[in-house]
């Protein structure tokens, strides 16, 4: 099977969006938008993730059996960050974290 | 005689190449599982210390951490070049260009280093070591064990991909690779852009997310 291989430019275009997005990134995390901040930075995170893996790394001319095992690794490694932080998010009791351990320690004889 | 050699299980280079390639992507996938990990523990502290967590950010040199991230970008484009370099039988190219990988990676090593050392100053140091006065609640100390460890953990890993690189450069520079023939130039590139990946997301979990 011929794979067409990407050229110079190609990578220079890539490279010239990574640096793009970087600045973008770096830009709007002076924003005053509270927790929005950090959802755009990690959604401007992903995509160059997304473009190092597709085109530096070549994963858009790869078979899919090697397209399949970084894509279910990327996604165990969600839903390890996703269910970690669901239990202190829904976390009934208060406070959320652990009580400091002078003030959990047992009182008395 | 190119150094090049068909392994007697496979029937076409391109059969074992494409072994080479699913081995490679496992090993980098169990790398994205470990490092998963830690950006779980951040995250779930985060979600129990938001406004110490948010403090600590803003504590950290954003202009080292930004130039790092700018640096780390850069390499991974240097050291695509290389593959491109190869496939375009430029084969004079990969040498300096892994050279100037290389360089990148030291450079981004010693900003990491100054950080460090104004870090230790200050009395951040991680776990128990903690003795900054300035952050004295408990989850200044979590975040700054977690920043200790994962960019601990990254950097050993920036260490790891300048000596593959290196050893790569020394190849390189007896002319072994060839459009036909540089898989294993490719395996050690993919390893220094997993290396840039991991640090795309440390760059905004210690420095960017301040809100």
């Amino acid at each position: 099977m011929e794979t067409r291989h990407p050229s110079f430019w190609h990578y220079g275009i890539v490279y010239v969006a990574l640096m793009g997005l970087a600045v973008l990134s770096f830009g709007l995390s002076f924003l005053p938008i509270g927790g929005w901040q950090d959802a755009i930075a990690i959604l401007i995170g992903a995509l160059k993730a997304l473009l190092v893996a597709a085109y530096f790394m070549h994963l858009v001319e790869q078979r899919f059996a090697n397209r399949l095992v970084p894509s279910v690794a990327v996604a165990l490694a969600v839903i390890l960050v996703v269910i970690t932080t669901l239990d202190p998010i829904t976390r009934k009791t208060f406070p959320r974290a652990p009580m400091p351990l002078e003030a959990s320690a047992p009182v008395g004889p | 005689m190119n150094g090049h050699r068909l392994a007697e299980q496979f029937s076409t280079f391109a059969k074992q190449d494409h072994a080479a390639r699913l081995g490679m992507w496992g090993f980098l996938g169990s790398e994205v599982t470990l490092f998963g990990g830690l950006f779980a523990l951040y995250a779930a502290y985060r979600a129990m210390y938001g406004h110490e967590f948010v403090a600590a950010v803003g504590h950290n040199n954003l202009a080292i951490g930004t130039i790092n991230t700018l640096i780390l970008l850069t390499s991974s484009f240097t050291v695509a070049l290389t593959v491109w370099a190869a496939r375009a039988a430029r084969s004079k190219l990969i040498a300096p260009l892994l050279g100037l990988t290389i360089l990148l990676g030291c450079v981004f090593l010693l900003l990491k280093g100054i950080e460090w050392s104004q870090h230790f100053h200050q009395g951040i140091l991680p776990g128990l070591h903690y003795r900054n006065r300035e952050m004295q609640e408990f989850g200044a100390k979590v975040f700054f064990t977690l920043y200790f460890i994962m960019t601990g953990l990254h950097a050993i890993h920036v260490v790891i991909g300048i000596a593959v690189l290196g050893w790569f450069a020394v190849q390189a520079g007896r002319r072994l690779y060839t459009p036909e023939h540089h898989v294993t130039l490719e395996m050690a590139t993919l390893y220094w852009h997993l290396v840039d990946i991991v640090w795309i997301f440390l760059w905004p979990a210690f420095y960017l997310m301040r809100g």
